[in-house]
Formats: C-alpha cells, sequence, structure tokens
C-alpha cells in the first residue's frame, strides 16, 4: 500500500524529471539555433534544481509545518538528482571540464552524485537486512545495550570462575572472548552481509569449549549466546551506523557544491554575462 | 507472604466499619437484602472494601462528560449539579481548549523550540483551578464561578439519594454529562467491582440499575444496529424490555494483561463455546472479543469483534430457517479480550421482530478458517498484544524504515522540543508498533485519572492529556498496556528539575502522543518518513504491504 | 537489555532524543551511559546521581526511579550524593558532527575561494577563474594584461566587480580592441544591409567561445545556427541551397580579352601556330601553383608574348609635331643665343667669309661689306640688337599640323588656327631649347601620371630639336636606328613602347582613357585607337567604366580582377589537389562555343558580358559536396566577417600590455 504510494511518486516525478529535461534540453537547443548560449537555461535550471535538491534538508528541520509528505520530497530528490547528473552534463556539455574551479566544482558534484546513488542504495537494501535479524534496537542505545551484555558475560566469567573453580572460562574470556565484547566488531562483515562475527565466534570463540567440563560449558554456552545476540547488534550497529554516516559525507559536500554553484553563477554573471 | 485477595486493596483506605454502620443506616442502604450476598462477599464487605465516602467542596467537578471511569455516586448529603445545556466549555473541566496553530505559529517553534529537554513554565500552572495537592488521587478541578454557571447554563439538581455514574462504570462508556457540587457534599463512590457485586446479589439494585440502562440508552443503542433498525417504537419497546446485559472479563483488563504478559499465561473468560447451543445472538457494546475456532490443539483466532458486532446470528438464523435440524451448535467460540460489555438478545425475540424481515446473514466463518494460518498470523499478534484496540497506531515498515529517526525529530519539532514517543516497541515479521500513543478505542488510561487532564478532544476523539492540570500521578502511564505514556520530569529554562518545595521530589508530567492535534497537518511523524515506513493505522483496517 | 520482554516500559525507557546535540561521553567507551545526561551545551550533566533533600534534620535520597530509586547507602552526613563519579566529555551526534562538516565545507569553500579569487597574484588568480585554457592564439597577448585584457570588471574594485554581475557584458568590445573589420562589429556580417529591417545586434561570443582548451578552436558556427536570421532555411547545401548566380563563377568580364573559344577552337588548331599552342591547355597559362580563390593567369612573357610580343613594338605615339607657320614665331636673335651657330648659319658664314673676301678686292662695296660681316657675327652668335633683315620670305620647314596630344600639351581649342598656335608652339619649342624636358613636364603638371608621362626623355635631345625646329630647319636625327623609348624625327617628337606594360605609354594611355581637362575626344580617339599607335593596348586589356565619372575610363591593366564577393569564399587549391592538373579543370569550366565574347568587350560596363564559359552551377558542386560525402557547412564557403583584420602588429613585441583603447587609436 505505503509501497505503491512512493513508487507512484517516483515514476511521476521521474516522468516530470524527464519532461523538465526534454524542456530544458529544447529550450537550450533553441538558444543555440538562435546564436545565444545554450548553457544559460541550462545553468539556471540546474541551479534551481540543486536548491531544491538543498532544500530537502531544510524541509526535514521544518517538519512542524505541512510542506507535503517527506515521502514525495524523497522521492523527488531522487528523480531531481539523477535529472541534475543528467542536466550537468547537458550544462557542461563534457563530462570532465577544462578550467581548475570548474574541476573541482564538477569533482564535488560527482562525489555528492555518488554519495547520494549509493546513499539511495543502501537505504533501499540495509533496512531489509536490519529487519531479518529479527531484533530492533536504536542505534544510541547499541552502547549501553553492548555494555550491558558484557557485564552480564563478566558476571557469567566471574560466577563460572567462582562455582565451579577453574579459570579456563576466564582465561579465555580475558585472552580472546574480550576483544569481542568490548565494542562493535566486523564492521565490514556486517555492512556487506556477510557473517565474519559468527564465523569467528565459532571459531576461535568456542576454541576453550573442548577443555570445559559440563559445569563450565554450561556457563561457556551462556557466554556463547550472548555472543551471537551481540553478533546482531553488531549487525544493527554497522548497517545502522552506514544508513547514518553516509550522509556525513554527502550533506557536507552537497552544502560545498551548493556554495560553488552560486559562485561560478556570480563568476559567470560577471566575466561573461 | 499471603496470596494476594479480592478485597487486599480497598477502594478508600480511610474506609471504616463505622462508616459502613452509618451508611447502613441510611435508608437506600438498608433496602438491601444483606442475607442475599454470598459469604465470601458480604454487603458489610463490599461496602467497607468496595466503597469509599468522599467529600466534595463547592464547584468540585464530580464528573465530566466523556471521561471515562470505573466507578458510580451514590449522594449522602449535599447537593450537585448535572448540566443539561449547553456543555460547559472544556478549558473549566480542567482539559485543554485545543487550538489548531497558524502555519507561522506552527513554523516559530523552528526557533521558540527548547534546547533543554522539557522545559516548563511554572507561572502557566497558576492559573488552573486546581486543589487538593498535587501527586494525589484528590486532586480536583473546581469551577470557580459557581452562580455564573448555574446562571449561563441549565442544570438539573441531584440531591440524597441520588445514584449517578454506574453507565459508565458498568457499560465502560464515556460519562454523558458533567456533574458538578453546587454546594459542598458527601457522595458514595463505589467502584465497579461493587456495583456488580451489589447488581448481582440485590434485586433492587439490579432492576434500577438494568431500568436506568433500558431507559437511557438501550434503545438508541439498539437502534444503532442493523438487525433493529427497521422496527418500529412497540416492537423495539418489546426487543428493549427483554434482552440481557451480561459483562465480561475485568474492567481493569489492563493490570491483568500486564501481569499476563509477564507470566507469558493467558486466561480470557469465555462468553460462548464452540458446539454449543446458542440461545440468543450477543451484541458487543463495549470492549473486544476474540472469536476462534479449535485448531490443532489450540485454538485459532479468525477474527474479533469490537463495539457494534454481534455473535452467533448466522447459527440461530439458520436454525430458524431450517427446523428439521434439532442439533444446532455454534461454530466458533467467544471470548473477552479485556472487558467486554455484551447485550444478549434471546432467540424468540429474534424468531418474532427480526429473522422474518431480513435476509440470509452472510457467514464469513468457513472462509476464514479455509485461509493458510500464516495469513492469519498477524492479525493473532495483533489480538494478542491488544494493538486491536489501537485507532492511530504507530506501524513502522521495518524492511523499508532507515532508522533514521527523522520521525522522532519531527515530533520533538512540534512538542516544544520534546519527543511524544519512542521508536522501538514490539515487533512481528516486518511490522514494528512503535511505542506511540495509539488512540485506543478503548482508552484505560483514562480511568481514574484524578483531574481528567487525560481526555478525548470532542472534535476528533483523539486522547490528549493537558499539562496545566496534570498532576503527575502516573495513574494513566501505569494504566497504559501498551507503554505508550511516558511520565517526564519537567524542567526550568536553565535546565535544573523543577521539584516540590515541600518533599524535594522532582515534579512529573504525564506526556504522550497527541497525533499533533494541535499542529496544521496532521501528524508530523507520518509527514517526515521519507520512506513511508511510518504510517499511524487503525488495526481494523490494517493490511501491511510487508505481511500478507 | 534487548531480551528483556519488559524493556518498553515507560520507566525503563525513557525519551530519546535524537534532536538533542550531544550525547554522553561514556558511549565513546562502550559503556552505559548516566541517568543524567549532559547538558544541552555540550558539558557533563553531572557527577552525581541524585541531589539529596533535607527533610526532618536528615538528608534523603532523591535519585530518580530511572536510575535505581534511592540508594541504599543514602546521602552523605553533609548533605552530598554517596553515587560519585567523574564527568565525561559528552561526544555530539552523528548530526552535531554532520552539521559540524557541513559548516567546515562551506567555510572552507568561503575561504578558498576568497584567497584565490581575492588575494591571489594575477597568475594564480587566472588559474582559480579561469574555466579553461585560452586559445593558442589569445593566450600569447593576456599574459601581460590578464584578465582584464578581455574581461574588464576584473581589475575593478569589489563593489564594481560584482555590479558587472547584473549590467550587460562587455566582452564584445574587447575583442574590438583588437579586432577590426569593414563595417560595425555588431552588425551581422559587419555590413549594412539595404534591407535592415529587423536586424539584430551580434556580439562576438554568440559564435566565438574562448577558454575551451588550446587547441580547440573557437570557430565554430553550424549550419542551422545561419537559421538564427536567416529565415530562408532549407536543409543542407545539397539539399535546398539558392541556385547560384547565372553567371558564377563570373560577375564581370575579364580583364584580358582572351577569347579562350577563339584561341583553342581557331588559333591553337591553326597549322601555322600549331607548335606555340599550349601543350598542358589551362595550366599552361594558369599559374596552378598561385591558385586561390582563382588561378591567376602567368604573366604576359610567359603566355601571351609567344604569339603577340612583336605586335607591342612600333606602335609610336607623335607626341609632338612642328607645325607650319605663316611667320617665323621666333626670336632668332634669342635662338641664335642659346643653340649657337646652326649648321646652315655656319655654312652661311663661310659664305659670308668668301663673299667678303671677293668684296675686299673691290672695297668699294664697303656699305655691302660692312653688312656682311655683321651678319656673320650674328650667325656666329656675336652679334647684338636685331636680326639682320632678311631678304628672303619666311617659309616654314613644317607643313604638319599639331597632333592631339601637342594640342592638350599647349591647351589649345585645337590645332588649326595657325595664328593661335603660333605663338604657344613658339614658346614650347624655345622652352625646349632653353630647358629641355621642363618646358614639357610643366605642361602635364597636375595630370594624371605625369611623371611618367615624359620619363625617359632626355633634354639634350629636346635642345637639339628645338634648335633646329627653332631655326626653321628639320631635325636631323643621328643614323642610327632607335630601338624604343623617346626618339624625334625632322619635324615630330615620338614615343616608341618598348616592351609589353612600358609605363610611358601606360601613362599616355591612362591619361587618355581618364579623360579629363584638356583631352580632346580626337586625343583619346588617337591615342585608345587599336589601329596603330599605343591604343592596341587595348585590344586585349578592357577598358572600363569608372564609377561616378561618367567620361572617365578605365583599363584593366593588372589581370584577375577579382569581383568583391565578401561572404563567399572559394580556393581551387583542395579541388586541384584532388582532381589533378590540367584536364580537371574542365570539369568545371566548361567553355561555351556560343558565347558572344568579344562583343562584350566593345563596350565599356564590365557587367554586360558573356563568358567563355558556361555559369557553374550548384549541381556541379553537389556532385561532391553533399550528405555523406565531402564536406558540405555554410562556413565551408561562406566567410561570416567583413574583412577581418587588426588594429595591432600582433605579435608579441608588436602588442604592449596597454593596449589602447579604439578611441586613441581612431581606427
Amino acid at each position: 500500500m505505503a509501497q505503491g504510494r512512493s513508487s507512484g511518486a517516483i515514476v511521476t516525478f521521474g516522468v516530470l524529471s524527464i519532461a523538465v529535461f526534454a524542456a530544458a534540453a529544447w529550450a537550450s537547443h533553441k538558444a543555440w539555433l538562435d546564436l545565444g548560449d545554450p548553457s544559460i537555461i541550462t545553468g539556471y535550471v540546474l541551479l534551481v534544481i540543486m536548491l531544491s535538491l538543498g532544500f530537502f534538508n531544510v524541509r526535514k528541520r521544518m517538519s512542524m509545518v505541512p510542506l507535503g509528505s517527506a515521502r514525495f520530497w524523497l522521492a523527488f530528490h531522487v528523480a531531481a538528482g539523477l535529472l541534475a547528473i543528467a542536466m550537468f552534463w547537458l550544462h557542461a556539455g563534457l563530462v570532465w571540464p577544462i578550467g581548475l574551479y570548474e574541476r573541482v566544482l564538477t569533482s564535488l558534484f560527482y562525489l555528492v552524485s555518488i554519495t547520494g546513488l549509493l546513499g539511495y542504495g543502501i537505504s533501499r537494501m540495509l533496512p531489509r537486512r536490519l529487519a531479518q535479524t529479527e531484533i530492533e534496537i536504536i542505534y544510541e542505545r547499541i552502547p549501553a545495550e553492548i555494555a550491558e551484555i558484557r557485564e552480564k558475560v563478566e558476571a557469567l566469567v566471574f560466577e563460572c570462575t567462582e562455582k565451579t573453580g577453574s579459570d579456563t572460562v576466564a582465561k579465555h574470556y580475558i585472552g580472546t572472548l574480550n576483544w569481542f565484547f568490548s565494542r562493535p566488531r566486523f564492521w565490514v562483515s556486517h555492512v556487506v552481509g556477510g557473517d565474519a562475527a559468527g564465523h569467528w565466534l565459532r571459531g576461535p570463540g568456542v576454541a576453550a569449549r573442548r577443555y570445559l567440563n559440563d559445569p563450565e560449558v554450561e556457563y561457556f554456552d551462556q557466554v556463547i549466546e550472548l555472543g551471537e545476540l551481540k553478533c546482531l547488534i553488531d549487525r544493527h550497529y554497522a548497517c545502522q551506523g552506514l544508513l547514518k554516516k553516509w550522509l556525513l559525507v554527502h550533506v557536507p559536500l552537497s552544502m560545498a557544491v551548493i556554495i560553488m554553484a552560486v559562485w561560478h553563477f556570480i563568476l559567470v554573471n560577471v566575466y561573461s554575462l | 507472604m499471603e496470596r494476594p485477595r479480592r478485597w487486599s486493596t480497598p477502594f478508600g483506605a480511610e474506609m471504616t466499619s463505622e462508616d459502613v454502620e452509618g451508611l447502613l443506616r441510611r435508608p437506600d442502604i438498608a433496602a438491601i437484602e444483606s442475607d442475599k450476598f454470598p459469604k465470601h462477599t458480604p454487603l458489610h464487605g463490599v461496602l467497607l472494601n468496595d466503597t469509599r465516602i468522599v467529600r466534595f467542596r463547592s464547584g468540585d467537578i464530580v464528573v465530566r462528560e466523556g471521561d471515562y471511569g470505573n466507578s458510580a455516586f451514590l449522594v449522602l448529603d449535599g447537593s450537585l449539579r448535572v448540566v443539561l445545556a449547553p456543555e460547559l466549555p472544556q478549558s473549566m473541566l480542567g482539559r485543554q481548549s485545543r487550538r489548531r496553530k497558524g502555519f507561522f505559529e506552527a513554523l516559530s517553534q523552528l526557533w521558540t523550540n527548547s534546547r533543554v529537554p522539557e522545559v516548563r513554565d511554572i507561572s502557566h500552572y497558576q492559573s488552573q483551578g486546581l486543589r487538593g495537592g498535587t501527586g494525589s488521587a484528590n486532586a480536583r478541578v473546581f469551577l470557580q464561578d459557581v452562580p455564573a454557571v448555574l446562571d449561563k447554563h441549565r442544570t438539573a439538581k441531584l440531591e440524597d439519594g441520588a445514584l449517578f455514574g454506574e453507565l459508565a462504570a458498568l457499560g465502560r462508556v464515556p460519562r454523558t454529562a458533567t456533574i458538578f457540587a453546587e454546594q459542598d457534599a458527601t457522595l458514595l463512590e463505589i467502584r465497579w467491582q461493587g456495583l456488580r457485586e451489589l447488581r448481582k446479589y440485590d434485586e433492587g439494585w439490579r432492576r434500577m440499575i438494568d431500568q436506568r440502562y433500558r431507559e437511557n440508552a438501550l434503545k438508541t443503542h439498539l437502534q444503532e444496529s442493523v438487525m433493529f433498525s427497521r422496527l418500529d417504537e412497540d416492537a423495539l419497546q418489546a426487543v428493549v424490555d427483554k434482552v440481557l446485559f451480561e459483562t465480561y472479563g475485568s474492567f481493569d483488563w489492563n493490570v491483568a494483561f500486564q501481569k499476563q504478559r509477564q507470566s507469558g499465561s493467558a486466561k480470557e473468560p469465555g462468553i460462548a463455546r464452540q458446539g454449543e447451543y446458542p440461545d440468543g445472538v450477543l451484541m458487543i457494546r463495549a470492549g473486544f472479543a476474540r472469536v476462534s475456532v479449535k485448531h490443532g490443539n489450540g485454538e485459532r483466532t479468525l477474527t474479533y469483534l469490537g463495539a457494534g458486532d454481534h455473535f452467533g446470528l448466522g447459527e440461530l438464523y439458520t436454525a430458524w430457517k431450517n427446523p428439521e435440524i434439532s442439533d444446532i451448535a455454534l461454530y466458533t467460540s467467544l471470548t473477552a479480550l479485556g472487558y467486554v460489555d455484551v447485550i444478549r438478545v434471546p432467540a424468540p425475540v429474534l424468531e418474532e421482530h427480526v429473522f422474518p424481515f431480513m435476509e440470509a446473514p452472510e457467514s464469513t466463518t468457513m472462509e476464514l478458517a479455509s485461509t493458510p494460518v500464516a495469513d492469519d498470523a498477524m492479525m493473532e499478534w495483533a489480538v494478542e498484544e491488544r494493538f486491536i484496540n489501537a485507532t492511530r497506531s504507530m506501524v513502522i515498515e521495518l524492511d523499508r524504515c532507515v532508522r533514521c529517526d527523522d520521525c522522532v525529530r519531527a515530533c520533538a519539532s512540534t512538542h516544544g522540543g520534546n519527543p511524544r514517543f519512542r521508536r522501538h516497541g514490539r515487533t512481528f515479521d516486518n511490522i514494528m508498533v512503535a511505542n506511540a500513543c495509539m488512540h485506543c478505542a478503548d482508552p484505560v488510561c483514562m480511568i481514574g485519572c484524578p483531574t481528567g487532564a487525560i481526555h478525548r478532544t470532542v472534535e476528533t476523539g483523539i486522547v490528549v492529556i493537558n499539562d496545566l492540570t496534570c498532576i503527575g500521578c502516573a495513574t494513566c502511564a501505569n494504566s497504559c498496556p501498551y507503554n505508550n505514556i511516558a511520565m517526564v520530569a519537567i524542567r526550568n529554562s536553565d535546565g535544573h528539575t523543577i521539584t516540590d518545595p515541600n518533599t524535594g521530589k522532582a515534579i512529573f508530567k504525564a506526556t504522550k502522543c497527541d497525533f499533533c492535534d494541535d499542529n496544521p497537518g496532521g501528524p508530523a511523524c507520518v509527514r517526515a518518513c521519507p520512506h513511508g515506513a511510518l504510517s499511524r493505522v487503525h488495526f481494523q483496517d490494517f493490511n501491511p504491504s510487508g505481511a500478507a | 537489555m534487548i531480551t528483556d520482554p519488559d524493556r518498553f516500559r515507560q520507566d525503563k525507557s525513557p525519551y530519546e532524543r535524537p534532536n538533542f546535540p550531544f550525547r554522553c561521553g561514556r558511549l565513546s567507551f562502550w559503556g552505559k551511559p548516566c541517568g543524567r545526561g549532559p547538558s544541552s551545551e555540550g558539558s557533563c550533566g553531572g557527577v552525581s546521581e541524585c541531589s539529596p533533600y533535607f527533610n526532618n534534620d536528615r538528608w534523603e535520597c532523591r535519585r530518580s526511579v530511572r536510575s535505581g530509586g534511592p540508594c541504599e547507602t543514602g546521602p552523605l552526613p553533609d548533605g552530598k550524593c554517596c553515587n560519585q563519579h567523574a564527568a565525561c566529555k559528552p561526544i555530539p551526534s552523528l548530526r552535531n558532527y554532520r552539521a559540524r562538516f557541513t559548516m567546515l565545507a562551506a567555510a572552507l569553500v568561503v575561504a578558498l575561494i576568497a584567497a584565490f579569487s581575492f588575494y591571489g597574484d594575477d597568475a594564480r588568480a587566472i588559474n582559480t577563474v579561469n574555466p579553461g585554457e585560452l586559445s593558442g592564439a589569445h593566450s600569447k597577448f593576456t599574459s601581460a594584461g590578464g584578465c582584464a585584457t578581455c574581461h574588464e570588471p576584473h581589475d575593478q574594485d569589489a563593489a564594481t566587480w560584482l555590479k558587472a554581475a547584473w549590467s550587460p557584458g562587455t566582452l564584445s568590445q574587447s575583442c574590438e580592441s583588437c579586432h577590426t573589420f569593414d563595417g560595425a562589429a555588431t552588425a551581422p556580417h559587419n555590413e549594412t544591409f539595404k534591407t535592415a529591417g529587423g536586424e539584430r545586434q551580434t556580439k562576438c561570443t554568440m559564435c566565438h567561445t574562448e577558454h575551451k582548451g588550446d587547441n580547440t578552436s573557437i570557430v565554430k558556427l553550424a549550419d542551422q545556427q545561419c537559421s538564427a536570421c536567416h529565415e530562408k532555411a532549407f536543409e543542407s547545401f545539397s539539399n535546398g541551397h539558392p541556385a547560384f548566380s547565372d553567371t558564377y563563377p563570373s560577375r564581370r568580364r575579364t580583364a584580358i580579352a582572351f577569347d579562350h573559344t577563339n584561341h583553342f577552337g581557331k588559333h591553337f588548331e591553326d597549322p601555322r601556330f600549331v607548335d606555340r599552342a599550349p601543350k598542358d591547355r589551362c595550366v599552361t597559362c594558369h599559374d596552378a601553383g598561385l591558385s586561390g580563390r582563382n588561378v591567376p593567369v602567368k604573366s604576359f612573357e610567359q603566355t601571351c608574348a609567344g604569339c603577340h610580343e612583336d605586335q607591342i613594338g612600333g606602335r609610336e605615339l607623335v607626341v609632338f609635331a612642328l607645325p607650319e607657320f605663316e611667320e617665323n614665331p621666333f626670336d632668332i636673335a634669342a635662338v641664335r643665343e642659346a643653340c649657337g651657330p646652326s649648321v646652315a648659319s655656319l655654312e652661311q658664314a663661310g659664305e659670308i667669309v668668301d663673299t667678303v673676301q671677293e668684296r675686299m678686292a673691290d672695297i668699294t662695296e664697303a656699305a655691302a661689306l660692312k653688312e656682311d660681316l655683321k651678319k656673320l657675327r650674328f650667325d656666329l652668335g656675336m652679334g647684338d640688337g636685331d636680326a639682320p633683315e632678311s631678304d628672303e620670305e619666311y617659309e616654314s620647314v613644317s607643313l604638319e599640323v599639331l597632333p592631339a596630344t601637342a594640342i592638350m600639351l599647349l591647351g589649345l581649342e585645337d590645332g588649326e588656327d595657325m595664328a593661335e598656335y603660333s605663338e604657344p608652339v613658339g614658346e614650347l619649342v624655345m622652352g625646349m631649347v632653353e630647358s629641355g624636358g621642363e618646358a614639357l613636364m610643366e605642361k602635364v603638371d597636375g595630370k594624371p601620371g605625369a611623371a611618367t608621362l615624359f620619363s625617359g626623355l632626355s633634354s639634350d635631345l629636346l635642345h637639339q630639336v628645338g634648335c633646329a625646329w627653332a631655326a626653321n630647319e628639320e631635325y636631323e636625327a643621328p643614323a642610327e636606328a632607335v630601338a624604343g623609348g623617346w626618339f624625334a624625327d625632322a619635324l615630330s617628337l615620338r614615343y616608341r613602347p618598348v616592351r609589353h606594360g612600358d609605363p610611358v605609354a601606360k601613362a599616355w594611355v591612362d591619361l587618355a582613357a581618364a579623360g579629363g581637362e584638356g583631352v580632346s575626344d580626337d586625343m583619346r580617339d588617337t591615342i585608345l585607337s587599336q589601329s596603330d599607335g599605343p591604343g592596341a593596348c587595348v585590344k586585349c586589356h578592357s577598358v572600363n567604366e569608372v564609377k561616378d565619372k561618367p567620361d572617365s575610363l578605365q583599363i584593366a591593366w593588372s589581370l584577375g580582377a577579382v569581383s568583391k564577393q565578401r561572404h563567399v569564399r572559394y580556393s581551387h587549391v583542395p579541388h586541384l589537389n584532388l582532381l589533378g592538373l590540367g584536364q580537371a579543370c574542365e570539369t568545371c569550366h566548361k567553355m561555351d562555343e556560343n558565347a558572344e565574347f568579344a562583343a562584350s568587350f566593345k563596350q565599356f560596363n564590365p557587367l554586360e558580358f558573356a563568358s567563355n564559359f558556361k555559369s557553374i552551377d550548384n549541381q556541379t558542386c553537389v556532385g561532391c559536396h553533399a550528405e555523406g560525402e565531402v564536406r558540405q557547412e555554410c562556413t565551408l564557403c561562406h566567410e561570416y566577417h567583413n574583412g577581418h583584420g587588426f588594429k595591432h602588429r600582433m605579435t608579441e613585441a608588436g602588442l604592449p600590455a596597454d593596449i589602447p583603447s579604439p578611441k586613441e587609436t581612431g581606427g
């Protein structure tokens, strides 16, 4: 239901984008035929698109007033972002410009575009993987959660040592497991959907098990079970983190691009028009 | 410790045997035949534990129109006034006078929102007519100018011996009128358990209560049902005279539910059982009931019934149409989910007044039972978690949610910088029902609010809390079976927690989602979700894209 | 913990506040945050877990329920919380970082822009603002002036600079500081068209875009763009181009009336001349090596001379002849003085001496003797006073009439009236006697070609001729034959052209053609006569009207009078390269046997003519220049600009940094 609506919005904005592109291309061609500068029209369109892309962020800050649903804004953002890339090529006429300033601007623009495309990709992909962990945790609570698991593990290890009088589990914890429980691990593997964490846990993680007697194994298995839980939390940490951190690149670069584009706009007006 | 028993927590802690004796001397109480009461619940015990004597000062509001209550009142002394028309303004009742913000007013929150959490300007709290102390259940909202109210509103007087509030207490329906003390008054407040006992064991009370119900509410209620809508006045009266009232489950089911959740065992009171002979149609007047069939070694939920739904019509109609079938039986079972108020319409009444004029009812039972159980898992879960109560629950599709917290930020931006829900909650498949107020069809949170600060808005039926009259007693927060009301310690603009100078304890306020009722454009959380993952749903209409 | 079924309880799970900019510093160590949380400005929220309350003489714990409720130990005796912990350093939230990065990115970009745009030296400033390298030619001379060479606002102060953003650009004016055109720079094609309706102002930047890199052409105009003004749109040259004019490629007759048809059809076939016929056909005479828009004809010597050289010599021009006089117009004494004894007078003197000797024998004739001696003295140039009375009647040695040129020189009405011309002729001859060529030069002073008219005429000759004629004698020319140039025979001064292109002959022909004061029709007829005299030049060289001078004519001396088609260009070179020499020419240039070629040279309007060749039409070109074959864009044949040139010497040395503004140079 929601799926249908939002892909409808994407299609609508997509069609609209194609229409805008066609109109801009036609108008600029018309200008060129008339011995005008075709890049003026495309430049203005591109500037407006860039500013409206940037307005997505402003919209997010002004969620107290009805400025249209963010879903439509995102659909618009995606469609307009793709349009901006096409419009950029139409405007520049080249994939790689000649001037130094233009090259910096282009590099930044490409970086913003690429991060945007990647960001959209992971926004579609990672939530599914997160849903499949069957647990749900708020990103900001992950450190506390890990701390709690660690406390619990350490309590188990301590209790095991106390009750059984053997420090095999404790030594294994200090030597090996502590590394794993101290903080989120296997970030890359979790992001790309691998199971390095589980693999590690089933390998070096349980290496000490063969040296344990039955009472110790009981404690140890609880520790490993908590380890498996932590794998899921690590997955949330990695995936949720990536879902947030890509914006650390995309947003500041967008800001830079917009400022550079505005300066470019001023330069063109001062020097050329 | 001793096993807790029915009366281990009496309604009024200060109620004494002397008080009970005093009550028993009153003619209206004395008329109760105490020998009809069983040994384990003697009348004396009922009066001692299930009632309390409360005093209201002139102007105190006793019950408010629209409130949910779990008790009835008997006037012992003094006089009260029922406001007939026009209704008292919301603000006088201690409710928020809701006004939708304009666009720019809403926008101004962009810079007026505080960076310090839960900041309150305590000077605002002075203006509200509130007495009886904060944090206690005795706090009351009072009318500051009774003569003026009497002058402007048509009222009726209630005096010694008058009983009111029993409909709301037994039928779990909102109070229908506002009643306030004209002069200082003493009332006997009877909680719903006591009222039930009185009705059960005393013929006089039952007749009185049922009679008043039949007179005041039943006819309208029946007319609203399709079954009876064609009947003329006389026939309807005949039906009204013959129907029976039943209640199932515990009035404060939420307490049981919360306990059951922790213990994991579920015990739902049965209303009708599969295979039994149907003696009448059951109409749900309030609450929810589960319709189930035996499946394997368990019960499979087919659907659930809410207010206005009926049960057993198909079977009875078939029996009436085919008199040759002798062993007519119910196809499904009906159990109470929490508190259910039921009207039983006996079969002969139906055969006389209804069946001859209606077409065969469509039965969907078989259809529902023929689908794979996996298709029903979602509904089974929603019933299990009582999300069926929701009219506006926040459902997040986890396979689309990028956990950006835009919804929470949007919520905060419309509520002075403070979020009003927590983006976690119970999950099923790809669905999460976040801990945001669901604006229940049956809002148990509203039961017991001493000041009526938590109430439903008249226009939209959204449950809101008036921060000005909230005394921070946490009754609502503890009642909410979904943990959707949160108590917050308020602070001044410097970030210091505001404490009661007399006790040094922090002052709390109950907070929850108000569905952006005073904000233009509806709930900000829904608007803010860029991936369309968040929606506010009425669970009856909910059909998530993720689940089949 | 996540496995805790009770974790959602409102008293266990407080509101998460993602709008809050800081988070508890313990999270950075993967620890549990404390119940207080950081303050809004980012400092630790507190080091104790509660603020105990003094009640009834004792301190009570006020730890919040969420932090675990009142603690067992309770407050310390001094009223402090017993649970003190070290303050943390709150960490900014991810969004806080994002906001900081964003501001940083913004600040960095602004700073870099500012640093490179305003505080760099000019060379660096060029690098940052420059959207691309200049094309080769332009980059050479902007090194000194920098951006401001073309971009006027570049060196201005910030306010002016910024103001330029919304004032119209001045780039095109900047171009004019170096580039010149025959017409206005901002007029289409730099032309003023007769039909000026709806014309638009043009800008250089319409077609020329700079900063596209060193090796990129800045001259690019697509065919479709021509339609911006040219309303008659057509698809391409091969498809819809308007037909060439009927006479294309000639718009006027050639300078030389060389009848190709006649020569190729008749003379070159003639057995007498067949050995002189051009072996390589066209390129025998047309110099393919110099081909451009046209293929010029080789020099006279290399071409026509083969047959026609003889026809140049012997075409004498009689510039002056001594006319018949009734009386002696000369002052004998002056002539004697100037010329000394003439031959005749010396003879006469000898006779006188003989007579004196005879008379000496008969002294009685003393008077007669005296007379003789006097005469003798006179003859020897020593006499004074009047010439001795001659008893002989004056008999003019010449019976000639004045030639037309002489009439012009003397400024006479006509040469018939002896009484009228006697005196000027006398003066002229005396002038010749006394000052040689100067006398003649004076007469043509101010006439076109004055300097050349008597070029090579020696004063000596004139003196001798003058003396002879003044003495009423015929001039006796030296015996040797005269090859060419100036010479005199008995009674006339003549010029014989030495070779083709003789400047003196040309000057006289030009003078006659130009007409004007003093040039009589008679003189023009004489000089321009094709039958004899120097007028033979115009047998081949066409004579054309002169615009705005109805009586003037002009001789087309030089070859290849290229018609002015400013906006059409054509080069033979690639065509010749492609097609080869010789017969290739006739691919396009086909002779037209029926053309009345010769007839068109009988009048003076060069535009009325019939070419020897058939006109070339579009189809001839379309044969190759067509879709999918050879290029056919507009600019291949059409030149946009009208007379493009430069104001300065465009070398590095020639262009100083301070390029003068158009006002200073004044064009």
